[in-house]
């Protein structure tokens, strides 16, 4: 019996010895500033300690130590930088104890800003409202928080010229598109007569209301009657006119319109 | 003659299933579609949402975001324990990536791990095409887990800038405006 208790009291001894291995953060400060942080350690027993880490609020990372005289001293390994905020230090000893001291990290960063525009393209028929988000972030991917806010809202009018945008200078990603609408007054004329006496038509210059020459590519309709067939027609506008060459086959006399989204154009009749 | 030709057609025959079944044995990575993220799976927390944005997502957005919300917590609690960057990959935008590269090397040891249990995601910006979010995360709670040592609850707040890229959102900026320990 005796010896059973002799042993509990050896235990007990040895395990309050254990953990009477005090971990002291000797330079501990509510708010440590990365850039040239020393955290520098005291324990009982020295040569006790084996590994530090720095939790910042995303990733664990093991600090560089060097045993200086009585204390250790931890730092952040050359040229990385750490996300700044809230973050944990934490000491490891070898006889598996550890220490947790929480501090708050900080990081001098220049932010970027970050914009984006939605919808990317406009077309002058439709509305010409766009909404932009701005936020900023640094290059340890901190957001910038103002006034509680973490990005900024605008609603902008755009003007309704054809043109490409950036919304940050020479960031490609960034482009957005105000592209012309639909053309609201056609004209159909006939050309000269060429050399193969092919009947050829053409369109005035087509323009939105805001001036805009119609993107090349629209699909414009032609509707051909002769007496009564009807032919229809499809081709596309190139910079801004459409032309069309009614084939041989069709025989005079015969009317023509032009259809380019709801506008029509006047009717021209060929004897 | 024909002898011949059946020789070589049985030889051809042989060699073409060595073949492919060497071909087979290799291993190759898996699509991303067809992957099955088991750190996802197994991390599920309480999400609630409230829209505070002048656009309102719709409520299918909303699930999406909710579910792959979850997903970049059980990669960035992952990100923490281990300091590993590849698993959540999916989950980072480029620069969100490439910043959390630069940093050191995966731990050998484990010392602290994290869970968060709750969040309540506010969202305060949602672009009109679905593409960006900036949300703030209130009361978050997480459970931090050290290896030597009792575990202990702390409640942040946290804004984010997410970004919908290539079939996901993907966190691109992240700030801890304030983390407190708290009893539980």
């Amino acid at each position: 019996m005796k010896i059973y208790i002799g042993i509990l009291c050896g235990l007990l001894l040895v395990s309050c010895k254990e953990s009477a291995t005090k971990i002291l953060w000797m330079n501990q400060a509510p708010l440590i500033d990365y850039n040239d942080a020393v955290f520098k350690i005291e324990t009982s027993n020295n040569g006790a300690i084996e590994n530090c880490y720095v939790y910042t609020g995303l990733q664990g990372i093991k600090l560089l130590h060097i045993t200086n005289g009585k204390y250790i001293e931890a730092r952040v390994p050359k040229g990385i930088r750490l996300f700044a905020g809230p973050a944990t230090l934490l000491i490891q000893t070898k006889s598996n104890h550890s220490a947790l001291f929480h501090f708050v990290g900080a990081q001098t960063f220049n932010y970027t800003a970050k914009d984006f525009r939605s919808p990317k393209t406009l077309i002058t028929d439709s509305s010409l409202t766009q909404q932009q988000l701005i936020y900023s972030l640094s290059r340890s991917r901190n957001l910038k928080i103002v006034n509680g806010e973490a990005a900024v809202e605008n609603w902008n009018d755009i003007a309704p010229n054809q043109k490409t945008y950036f919304a940050q200078e020479n960031k490609k990603e960034t482009t957005f598109y105000v592209e012309a609408g639909s053309s609201t007054d056609i004209q159909l004329v006939m050309d000269t007569i060429s050399m193969d006496k092919q009947l050829r038509f053409r369109s005035n210059k087509l323009l939105d209301k805001y001036g805009n020459t119609i993107v090349d590519g629209t699909r414009a309709v032609l509707f051909i009657k002769k007496g009564r067939k009807k032919i229809r027609v499809e081709t596309k506008t190139k910079n801004g006119i459409v032309q069309y060459a009614v084939p041989k086959e069709v025989k005079t006399p015969f009317s023509l319109v032009l259809e380019i989204g709801a506008s029509r154009s006047n009717t021209l009749y060929i004897d | 003659m024909t002898k011949y030709f059946i020789h070589i057609f049985f030889v051809l025959a042989v060699a073409f299933i060595v073949v492919a079944v060497l071909n087979n044995q290799k291993d190759y990575e898996l699509p991303e579609f067809v992957k099955v993220d088991e750190l996802v799976l197994q991390h599920k927390t309480e999400i609630k949402l409230e829209v505070n944005s002048y656009v309102k997502p719709s409520q299918q957005q909303l699930e999406m975001l909710r579910k792959d919300y979850n997903a970049i917590w059980a990669h960035l609690n992952h990100l923490y324990e281990t300091n590993e960057t590849k698993p959540g990959m999916e989950y980072y935008t480029e620069g969100f990536f490439n910043f959390i590269c630069s940093v050191a090397k995966p731990l050998s040891v484990h010392h602290l791990k994290r869970e968060d249990l709750e969040h309540k995601l506010h969202i305060t910006e949602w672009a009109r095409d679905g593409l960006v979010c900036v949300a703030l995360d209130s009361n978050v709670v997480f459970r931090y887990q050290p290896m030597n040592g009792e575990e202990y609850y702390t409640k942040a707040n946290i804004a984010v800038a997410l970004l919908l890229q290539g079939e996901h959102w993907r966190i691109d900026a992240i700030e801890f405006i304030n983390e407190e320990k708290i009893l539980k």
